[in-house]
């Protein structure tokens, strides 16, 4: 320390050594316990097995004042998979997809993916279904998860819910290259690697992703239509944003095909279904709202571009589906689309995760039992 | 609050300005540990992945 003559130097270093001895504090209280318990540290997922959630919810209309929510011993919402794990003599199933999948901030019970476990499993046995969908993943985040957790279960079965996140990820990124993992640049590469080492690092920039998704609109939130404003948007300008994001369309469709190639080379069947939004050429039966003229606080102006550019995402599914003789299910051609359905645009309210769950499982019943005739123990219903 | 004040002073009459990152970190965690009891911090979880 004499070493340092000047005072003022010596104040520095020794203000710098506090900042460290702070950081290595913070560093160690977060490995021990974080309580943000993010998904998502730099290229990874990260799951929770056996975590249990009590949320005091004051902020959603729509949803339940106390929602209680767990994760089984694979990290996943749902059932504990069979003992041996193989899942070979059972109908194994597992939902992927963003917040509309994962259900936050519904009770266990009460998701769409359980709904449709209820609803299978009167027609298909032994059967056993997980849900896999985390709030804010677009394909991309699918394809790590598939990679890191979903094929070591090897499920004879994954749905996917897909598309509204990828909307936000290409209007976020702003970038036309394909975003798959090793290929997010290598400033990304190096934002990855600190937040795998650093809890704090991974912290601020999970923080740093929250506040970017918030100010798209993806995240959850509370719907009062008749309070919101509203905002025509020419037919020609629609046609420009809409022209604007059809570079980011290829690439959407690059990740669905691998998806699709990574389900298949591991004997997993994809399915595919839509994302439906409350958004849209129609009037809200419930509060008599024109869908289409609402004031959306992000690039797309308006709810009726907003739903234009996420069903030109749904085309792109519906179109690699066909291509590739996935089962699709277009759930946004036959969501209604009314406020009883939804607390937000687009997440599911109780009552619109029965509605999902009538859709897919009337859907998928028969698609199950002509592909997995072995398991069929009665008709499906309609 | 007194008892910041009181810390404060002693910082700034010892000159431990050191101290001052500890001192903020602490605070810190102890929101972070009041607030994981409530669901305030839950949402922050959403991040386009």
């Amino acid at each position: 320390m004499s070493l340092i003559k000047n005072d003022k130097l010596k104040n520095l270093f020794v203000f710098l050594c506090g900042c460290v001895m702070a950081a290595l504090m913070l560093e160690v209280f977060l490995s021990v316990y974080n309580p943000f318990g993010f998904r998502i540290k730099g290229n990874k997922v990260i799951l929770y097995p056996y975590k249990r959630y009590v949320i005091q919810n004051k902020s959603i209309k729509g949803a339940d004042s106390i929602i209680r929510r767990s994760n089984n011993s694979i990290g996943l919402r749902g059932m504990e998979p069979p003992k041996d794990l193989n899942l070979k003599d059972t109908l194994s199933i597992i939902t992927v997809g963003g917040s509309t999948t994962e259900c936050y901030y519904l009770s266990d019970g009460d998701t769409w993916p359980d709904m449709v476990y209820k609803f299978l499993s009167v027609s298909l046995k032994p059967l056993w279904l997980n849900n896999a969908g985390l709030d804010g993943q677009s394909t991309y985040g699918h394809l790590v998860m598939l990679e890191d957790y979903i094929l070591k279960l090897k499920p004879k079965v994954v749905i996917f819910l897909i598309g509204i996140n990828d909307v936000a990820l290409g209007a976020l990124n702003k970038s036309d290259k394909e975003i798959i993992r090793g290929n997010r640049g290598a400033l990304k590469n190096i934002i990855d690697y600190c937040a795998v080492k650093s809890e704090i690092c991974a912290s601020i920039i999970n923080m740093a992703l929250h506040f970017k998704a918030k100010k798209f609109n993806a995240a959850h939130g509370a719907l009062n239509l008749k309070l919101m404003p509203q905002r025509k948007v020419s037919s020609a300008k629609r046609g420009e944003i809409l022209k604007e994001h059809e570079k980011y369309l290829p690439n959407y469709g690059k990740r669905l095909k691998k998806l699709i190639d990574l389900c298949r080379q591991n004997d997993m069947e994809p399915v595919f279904i839509t994302q439906p939004s409350l958004y849209g050429k129609a009037i809200d039966p419930i509060s008599g709202v024109d869908l289409g003229v609402l004031e959306i606080k992000n690039d797309f102006l308006n709810s009726r571009t907003e739903n234009d550019i996420l069903n030109s995402y749904n085309r792109i599914t519906a179109r690699m589906a066909e291509k590739n003789k996935v089962f699709l299910i277009d759930l946004a051609d036959k969501m209604p689309k009314t406020s009883l359905f939804y607390y937000d645009p687009y997440h599911f309210n109780k009552k619109g995760a029965i509605k999902v769950a009538e859709i897919i499982s009337g859907e998928l019943c028969p698609f199950l039992a002509d592909k997995f005739p072995g398991f069929v123990k009665s008709k499906c219903f309609k | 609050m007194e008892f910041l004040k009181d810390i404060y002073g002693l910082i700034k009459e010892r000159k431990k300005w050191w101290l001052m990152p500890v001192i903020i970190v602490l605070m810190l965690i102890a929101v972070l540990i009041t607030l994981s009891g409530t669901s305030a911090i839950a949402p922050f979880i959403y991040t386009i992945f």
